[in-house]
């Protein structure tokens, strides 16, 4: 299978009265057709400005995508007019948010919304997208469909409102769904509804996924491979079963050892020193090496490149050389 | 092991509507609907439960900061009421909180010296300004921060840190009992584990007794001595952690643990982990048993009448009439 979307050194700056945050930094990597790509990560590593780079929504002051390129399908999305690329989201790429209360419109019924979806892209008259809204509630398994699509936003609850969502981001039957923190806001029996949804429809669609989330347990559950972010940069991308199974990034090691798990007992967790550095003035070289257990000489002065180091699992760290 | 805080059937129902002109409530908000669960010295409660379910009321209930519908608290033996009645204050410096997002539960215009030492210098515990610097001095140590932080402001700090001056400011009076409501919720995986990792530590070193509310089971099962499993407003299973997690005995339980995504190979097939249905409202929740809208084993009588909560082995409590 040929990838569908391709990224390479894509970096994303944001110009503030602060300073210049290097938000992304040379981020490279591809998906898929029918893959479903976890990218982890924790807050401010740069996951969701992934994700809004390639969706052209970087807001712009202050963002900028100052180098780079995102291939989709064949196309250089970044070479793209804004019409071109309204033509392409929500139709080509389409995305779920985490807070679905705060991605929809309040003042407007639920299938409404879905419908003019349908009729901004394709001209379909409002009845009939309204019909076909109806359709993919059902397909989201939103109970009574003809019901539902006449109820207001805060009629419904959180796992309802994330379905309705769904149903609008595969109206246009997308060949790529970006799910940013699908169920954070989520409680645990709605996130594995919700989680459950995402990959049957991924599988009846033939969709690529890009889904982001902080949650290790979410991604494993769900991703074919794995890509893990530390402060603007991919640090290791592998298979899902190597990278959880035999994690090679000290950062990826640390984080799998910090959490605690439901199906074990650890008696004390273990910590990574530190905090997440500062965007705006990155440490130099390996951005993790301050807070890295393994620090060399060289960590401080040059950046480790992502490099293969076993078949189909890349790692940046200077400890896997040579 | 000697009991510090109970619940006796305790209830807490919230007024719907009455406004200005109508003095009659609409209806009622069952948050807190009979719970009944004990922590002991020294030891760590976990309190989980999806959205909803009454388990911040209950933390609020424990300490005092909201009074019951109806049932009995007794903190170390002694009816909870009675302790306030008589003294409020001194009850204040036994049982203390922290809450879940350090953004919102600091003052943003005190400084740390301030926000940490103003419950000492309330209750009269120091008797200068030198002293009072000491102390929290001591106590910033004591959760990892330094003596430099004493006049910064909050904004100043990160997440975790700010989670540090909270507990800080909770021990500050040296309390006995501290309702921890999801303290780690606001925080990244790696921030989570030091801030864990201090709680222990706290405890161990001043033989505190915690009241852990989350709804991340892993975590409980991390902090945890015992855990009771809240569903609307109702415990429906109790247990030391072992029993709890190796041999959950309520549908509900055995359902929240496999429907959270675990790490493993191969993955888990998630679809076949799904429980039905939404969580129902506490204004007008099912009737009998709450979760039998969505239990697969649910027959009659669960539609009809709560079942009672028994134990069915040494520690281990539970409400289901199929148990």
């Amino acid at each position: 299978m040929g990838s569908l979307l391709e990224v390479k050194d894509l970096a994303t700056y944001f110009y503030t009265d602060e300073g210049i945050i290097k938000a992304l930094d040379g981020v490279s990597f591809s998906i898929d057709e029918g893959e479903i790509l976890g990218l982890v990560g924790e807050t401010g590593c740069g996951k969701s400005v992934t994700a809004t780079s390639i969706m052209g929504l970087i807001p712009s002051p202050p963002g900028r995508i100052v180098r780079g390129s995102i291939l989709f399908n064949g196309r250089e999305l970044l070479s793209l007019s804004e019409r071109q690329m309204r033509s392409i989201r929500g139709r080509e790429i389409a995305m779920i948010f985490q807070d679905p209360a705060s991605s929809l419109n309040p003042v407007f019924r639920v299938g409404f919304q879905v419908a003019e979806a349908i009729w901004a892209h394709l001209k379909t008259p409002i009845r009939e997208a309204l019909l076909k809204a109806a359709e993919l509630f059902g397909r989201v398994n939103i109970p009574d469909p003809l019901v539902a699509i006449s109820r207001y936003p805060h009629q419904l609850s959180g796992g309802m409102k994330q379905r309705v969502m769904i149903a609008m981001a595969l109206s246009l039957n997308p060949k790529l769904l970006i799910a940013d923190e699908p169920t954070t806001a989520l409680d645990v029996s709605i996130q594995a509804q919700i989680l459950s949804l995402i990959k049957r429809l991924q599988r009846d669609y033939g969709s690529s996924v890009l889904l982001i989330s902080h949650d290790l347990g979410v991604i494993s559950t769900m991703a074919h491979r794995v890509a893990v972010m530390y402060s603007g940069l991919i640090v290791e991308e592998g298979r899902a079963e190597d990278l959880f199974q035999k994690p090679l990034h000290p950062y990826t090691q640390g984080l799998l050892a910090a959490i605690p798990r439901v199906d074990e007992d650890k008696s004390e967790l273990a910590v990574i020193e530190g905090t997440i550095p500062d965007l705006t003035n990155p440490p130099a070289g390996c951005r993790f090496h301050p807070r890295c257990p393994w620090v060399m000489k060289i960590c401080e002065a040059e950046r480790p490149p992502l490099k293969a180091v076993e078949p189909k699992h890349k790692v940046a760290c200077h400890a896997y050389a040579g | 092991m000697p009991t510090l805080v109970s619940a006796e059937k305790v209830l807490k129902h919230f007024p719907i509507g009455g406004g200005i002109l109508t003095s009659k409530p609409t209806g009622w908000v069952r948050a807190v609907d009979g719970v009944s669960l004990s922590v002991e010295k020294g030891r760590t409660l976990g309190l989980v439960g999806e959205s909803g379910s009454g388990k911040s009321t209950t933390g609020l209930l424990l300490l005092g900061l909201l009074k019951p519908s109806g049932g009995r608290i007794f903190f170390e033996g002694e009816p909870l009421e009675e302790l306030l009645r008589r003294d409020p204050r001194r009850f204040r410096r036994r049982a203390q909180i922290v809450f879940q997002n350090p953004f919102a539960s600091l003052n943003p215009r005190m400084t740390v010296k301030d926000i940490v030492g103003r419950g000492m210098k309330l209750h009269g515990l120091v008797e200068s300004d030198r002293e009072l610097d000491e102390r929290v001095a001591a106590l910033l140590s004591e959760v990892g921060l330094k003596e430099e932080h004493l006049n910064r402001y909050p904004h100043e700090f990160s997440g975790g840190q700010r989670q540090r001056i909270a507990i800080a400011r909770a021990l500050a009076l040296n309390p006995e009992f501290i309702v921890l409501d999801e303290p780690t919720s606001a925080l990244d995986v790696s921030v989570q584990a030091q801030i864990l990792n201090l709680l222990k530590g706290l405890q161990r070193l001043r033989e505190l007794s915690y009241l852990f509310i989350s709804h991340n089971l892993a975590v409980v099962r991390h902090m945890s001595h015992e855990v009771a499993v809240m569903y609307l407003g109702k415990v429906m299973e109790s247990a030391p952690k072992d029993s709890l997690f190796s041999d959950p005995l309520h549908p509900y339980t055995q359902a929240l643990l496999k429907s959270i995504p675990k790490i493993s190979f191969p993955p888990e097939d998630i679809e076949k982990k799904v429980i039905e249905g939404d969580i129902p409202s506490p204004v007008n929740p099912p009737s009998g048993c709450p979760f039998n809208p969505r239990c697969r084993r649910a027959v009659d009588i669960c539609r009809a009448e709560m079942p009672d909560f028994r134990e069915v082995m040494p520690g281990h409590w539970v409400a289901c009439h199929l148990v």
